[in-house]
């Protein structure tokens, strides 16, 4: 048979390139943000596991905070909030990345802090981890600091949400400082 | 996306060896990610410069990039998915405006792609090029049968899949997708329009023009009877009001209402303008605001809205702007409401050559 060529579909992609800031060896004294995206349970989860990694570890948790006015888990966190968290904090959680648009979203703020030298970790659940590391390696960092919680988060009990916080601080800790 | 690397020229598309039959190109495309799961054409260096002669400009000029995966948008790129989608070369600047719109920040494509909702963005295709290229605004305006309507919506989501990398599972979350992700355009009616053209209201005075709307499928109203504007604005507000739409706990979020051209008329006639239209709708479709609170712990509300007492009703969006009206389809007693995913602005450009 004849054969033809034909284009790739394509093209070429120009992924900004990332790099995440320098694990921190001590936690001890460490401002702790919580960049909460306003997904069911985001904030109640994350700011647990910001309490109890300060009552761990000796840092402090020393801004709460969702994305600023008119921002949310679709859209990126506002430079003002932006602005804030780098000038408050010297690590910082956020999430949570379980859903699509609120999974890419979230990535793209912690890629942002990372790249302002703050380490960050990211928090999904086990249905959206997959998607989370996609999303990540697409900014050229695979190793993106991910904690993985079960699902669902929202519809989720207190209770549930704040024994799934507890039982990762161990894996957020280690995130934060290897 | 910095001005600096939009000024960059991407280096030509690789070319494949393939054997010279349908089959083995759809399995070439298979074993790539690549393609919409329907049959291709193959984009060969001769359709490909055909489609490119019908444009303007440096065909490997990156005229934008594209979310999540940074793809550098050329015409030539554009021109290959055009070809797979079977378009004609008389739509390529149809194309090459909507990959400009799809770039805007506003759309927020990142979070278009992404989503679990099932959005697809919907181009409507205004003005001389939409008569020119014979994109269908009347009888069956969202398929099938139309060439210009069925291709140039295919290769829009030919180059979300290829170009920004919104693959389902990869770039794209979308729990169960929609029949309108496949492709999703029609053309505005304005020859049977009692208002101006939808760009022109908008202040987009060029001959032709495109609009984007990342949306929900069309949502059907029907009304056999009405001889005045009221009962038929009811049923839009009634297709509008649901506890089940992203607008329901996104304020940002838009409604696009295309009218058929019956329900225009019987409205028009009365003396109501487009905006006494949005206006109605925006006093019409409505819920109590405890109700809204009662279920959606999360919401993505204007401030004003946060104030107002648990029994006073809310409209579905946050201000009357957001609801835009325009005239699609052929003769009948039906229209359609487009809700939106929420987190994202339709964009409304002129094309150019």
């Amino acid at each position: 048979m004849t054969t033809i060529k034909v284009y790739a579909p394509d093209g070429e992609a120009a992924p900004a390139p990332a790099l995440l800031a320098p694990p921190r060896a001590v936690l001890s004294g460490a401002r702790v943000g919580v960049l909460d995206n306003g997904k069911p349970n985001a904030g109640l989860l994350l700011t647990r596991v910001g309490e109890q990694l300060a009552a761990r570890t000796g840092a402090r948790v020393t801004l709460v905070t969702e994305k600023g006015q008119g921002g949310n888990a679709a859209t990126p966190c506002t430079p003002g909030v932006m602005e804030q968290l780098e000038a408050e904090c010297d690590i910082v959680l956020t999430g949570s990345a379980d859903c699509g648009s609120c999974t890419s979203w979230s990535v793209h703020d912690t890629i942002q802090l990372e790249q302002l030298g703050i380490p960050t970790v990211v928090a999904t659940t086990t249905h959206f981890v997959d998607l989370t590391r996609r999303v990540a390696a697409g900014y050229g960092v695979p190793e993106a600091r991910v904690a993985v919680f079960p699902h669902p988060l929202g519809g989720s009990d207190d209770d549930t949400i704040l024994a799934w916080a507890d039982a990762a601080v161990d894996e957020v800790i280690s995130l934060l400082t290897s | 996306m910095s001005n600096t690397s939009l000024s960059a020229r991407a280096g030509i598309a690789d070319l494949l060896e393939v054997d010279d039959s349908p089959d083995a190109l759809m399995d070439l495309f298979a074993a790539h990610g690549w393609g919409d799961g329907l049959p291709l054409v193959a984009p060969t260096a001769e359709r490909v410069d055909a489609m490119l002669a019908a444009t303007q400009g440096d065909p490997d000029e990156v005229l934008a990039h594209l979310a999540p995966r940074f793809g550098k948008v050329t015409r030539r790129i554009i021109a290959v998915n055009a070809v797979l989608a079977g378009c004609v070369p008389d739509v390529m600047p149809v194309l090459v405006t909507a990959a400009k719109a799809l770039a805007r920040p506003e759309l927020n494509l990142r979070g278009v792609n992404a989503t679990t909702h099932p959005v697809a963005p919907l181009l409507v295709v205004h003005g001389e090029i939409a008569q020119r290229c014979g994109f269908n605004a009347g009888i069956g305006a969202f398929g099938p049968g139309n060439r210009a309507n069925a291709t140039v919506g295919r290769a829009v989501r030919l180059i979300l899949l290829h170009v920004a990398g919104a693959r389902p599972g990869d770039g794209d979350a979308a729990q169960h997708g929609q029949p309108s992700k496949y492709s999703y355009c029609v053309a505005e009616n304005l020859a049977e329009s009692p208002w101006e053209s939808y760009p022109r209201s908008r202040g987009v005075t060029a001959s032709s023009a495109i609009t984007i709307h990342c949306g929900e499928n069309p949502h059907n109203v029907h009304d056999m009877e009405a001889g005045t504007p009221g009962p038929v604005l009811d049923k839009i507000a009634s297709t509008m009001t649901s506890l089940g739409q992203n607008n329901a706990c996104i304020a940002y979020g838009e409604y696009f209402i295309l009218l058929g051209p019956e329900h225009a008329a019987t409205i028009a006639a009365a003396g109501w303008s487009r905006r006494d239209v949005a206006t109605t709708l925006f006093e019409r479709a409505r819920m109590p605001a405890g109700l809204f609170r009662q279920q959606f712990e999360s919401r993505a509300w204007f401030p004003w809205m946060d104030a107002v007492d648990d029994d006073s009703l809310l409209p579905m969006t946050g201000h009357p702007d957001n609801i835009r009206v325009m005239v699609v389809g052929g003769p009948g007693k039906h229209s359609c409401v487009v809700p939106s995913w929420g987190m994202t602005t339709s964009v409304t450009l002129p094309v150019e050559p």
